[in-house]
C-alpha cells in the first residue's frame, strides 16, 4: 500500500514533467515489464526496444493516468498491448526476422547450441548443459505455440504473480475470463511439458 | 467435496483465490485424494519451469542503455510525428542495424529506381493532368471559369460536396486504382505504403515529399480540404523538379 502511494506521487510529478519522478518508476518496474515482454516475444533484442517503448508511451499519457487501478498494472497493460502489436507486425513480415530464429537466441544446430553453452556458463557439465538448453527450448516452444492473450495471462500469474483482478485490469476482461485462459493455457502447457511435469 | 466438484477449485486453490472455507473444503480434498494432489504438483512444477525460464531470459538482459533510449523518446516528442519513429534512441536503432543488411540494400535499390522513376512520373503526371483538364472542358463548357482556374484547395465548395467516408474509400482503394490506371510503379508502391503506414519505420529517416505519402491516410481522414491541400503540395513538389 505504501509502494502504491509512492507510486502515486511519483506519478503525478512525472504528470508535471519531472523525468527524475519517471526514472524512479522505470527503475523499479524496467526488470518486471521486461519478464512479461520477454515472455512473450523470446527475442531479448525486441523485448527491450518493446519495454522502451512501453515506457516512452507511459510517460506521453501519464497525465490521463487516474490512479483507478495501480501503476504497474496500468504499465502492464502498456506493455501486453505493444507486444501483441509487435508481434503481429513481425507474423505480417514477409521476409522479417522471425522470433523464434532471430540470432542470438535459443535453438538452432547442436553445435551451435554446445558453443553458445560454452560462452554462458564456462567449466558447466556440457551433459547437463545440454539438457538443459533442451528444456529451455521446449518450454519456449509451448510458451510460443499459445495465443498471446493466453501467454499474456499465463505470463502475468506464473512469472509476475499477479493475482486474477489485477490480470483482469490489465487485459480488460473479467475474471471468469482470466480464469478460463488461465485453465486452457496450463492444460496446454501441461501435455506439452508431459515429460517435464 | 467429490474430485468433479474439487476439479474446478484447483487452480484457484493453487493461486490462492479461493476465500476460507472454500480453500479449507479443497485443501482437506486434496491431502485425501492423490489424483488431485498428483495435479497440483504438476501445476507446481509447471511454475517452477515457466519462472526459471523467462526469469532467467529476462535477468541475462542489459538494462543499462535502457533509460536513455527513453529519454531520447521522450524528448522526440517535440519532434513532428512523421519523423518519430527514427527518433526513439539507441535500442531501436541497434535493432535496425541488426535488421540492417537486407533493409539497407533495398533502400538503396529502392532510392536509384525511384530517382529514375521520379523523372519519368513527373512527365506522366503532366500529360496526365493536361488530358483530365482538357477531357473536363469538353464535358462540361459551360460550367468551366476559364479565367479563375484556382486550385482545388481554394475551392472549398467543390471540396465540400466530397464526402469524408468515400474520400477514406477511395484512399483504401488507392493502389489497385493508381495500377488499374496505369500509374508509375512508384505512385502505386506509395499508395500501398500509404495504406500500410509501415514506411517511416521501414526506411528511417524520410524525406518530406515520402512523408507526405506516409501520412497520406491521416491527411484524408482530417477531411476533403486536406486531402487535396496534400494533392497540391505533392504536384507541385513534382513539377518543382
Amino acid at each position: 500500500m505504501a509502494g502504491e502511494t509512492r507510486d502515486w506521487d511519483l506519478v503525478q510529478r512525472a504528470g508535471g514533467g519531472d523525468q527524475d519522478a519517471f526514472r524512479e518508476l522505470v527503475e523499479k518496474y524496467q526488470r518486471r515489464v521486461l519478464g512479461v515482454v520477454t515472455g512473450m516475444l523470446h527475442d531479448r533484442e525486441a523485448a527491450l526496444e518493446v519495454t522502451q517503448e512501453t515506457f516512452i508511451k507511459a510517460y506521453r499519457s501519464i497525465s490521463g493516468f487516474k490512479g483507478d487501478a495501480s501503476f504497474y498494472t496500468w504499465i502492464y497493460r502498456i506493455a501486453v498491448n505493444l507486444a501483441i502489436d509487435h508481434q503481429r507486425r513481425e507474423w505480417r513480415r514477409p521476409t522479417g526476422n522471425s522470433v523464434r530464429s532471430s540470432p542470438g537466441q535459443e535453438g538452432g544446430a547442436p553445435d551451435d547450441i554446445l558453443d553458445r553453452l560454452r560462452d554462458e556458463s564456462p567449466g558447466a557439465d556440457p551433459f547437463q548443459a545440454t539438457k538443459d538448453a533442451e528444456l529451455r527450448e521446449r518450454v519456449r516452444r509451448a510458451i510460443d505455440d499459445l495465443t498471446p492473450d493466453h501467454r499474456a495471462v499465463i505470463l502475468l500469474r506464473e512469472v509476475e504473480g499477479l493475482s486474477y483482478e489485477e490480470i483482469s485490469q490489465v487485459m480488460q476482461c473479467s475474471k471468469g475470463t482470466v480464469m478460463s485462459r488461465l485453465h486452457y493455457a496450463r492444460k496446454k502447457l501441461q501435455a506439452q511439458l508431459e515429460e517435464f511435469v | 467435496m467429490n474430485c468433479r466438484e474439487a476439479e474446478r477449485l484447483l487452480e484457484p486453490f493453487f493461486d490462492g483465490e479461493l476465500d476460507g472455507r472454500l480453500m479449507r473444503e479443497a485443501a482437506l480434498h486434496i491431502t485425501r485424494c492423490q489424483s488431485c494432489e498428483r495435479d497440483l504438483q504438476q501445476k507446481e512444477r509447471l511454475h517452477d519451469l515457466l519462472s526459471e525460464v523467462i526469469v532467467g531470459e529476462a535477468e541475462s538482459s542489459d538494462l543499462a542503455s535502457l533509460w536513455s533510449g527513453i529519454q531520447a523518446g521522450i524528448a522526440g516528442d517535440a519532434v513532428p510525428a512523421g519523423a518519430i519513429a527514427t527518433e526513439v534512441g539507441p535500442l531501436r536503432m541497434r535493432l535496425g542495424r541488426r535488421r540492417g543488411g537486407r533493409s539497407v540494400e533495398r533502400a538503396s535499390r529502392a532510392s536509384r529506381g525511384r530517382s529514375v522513376a521520379r523523372r519519368v512520373s513527373a512527365a506522366a503526371g503532366l500529360g496526365a493532368v493536361a488530358l483530365v483538364g482538357l477531357g473536363v472542358f469538353l464535358l462540361f463548357p459551360g460550367e468551366q471559369d476559364l479565367e479563375g482556374h484556382e486550385p482545388l484547395a481554394e475551392r472549398p465548395e467543390l471540396n465540400a460536396q466530397r464526402e469524408p467516408t468515400r474520400l477514406a474509400d477511395e484512399s483504401r482503394a488507392a493502389p489497385e486504382a493508381a495500377a488499374a490506371r496505369g500509374a508509375s510503379p512508384m505512385v502505386a508502391q506509395r499508395s500501398s505504403q500509404a495504406r500500410s503506414g509501415v514506411e517511416a519505420v521501414a526506411l528511417g529517416p524520410v524525406r518530406d515529399s515520402e512523408r507526405l505519402w506516409s501520412d497520406w491516410p491521416q491527411q484524408v481522414s482530417a477531411g476533403p480540404l486536406d486531402y487535396n491541400d496534400h494533392f497540391m503540395s505533392l504536384w507541385r513538389e513534382t513539377t518543382a523538379r
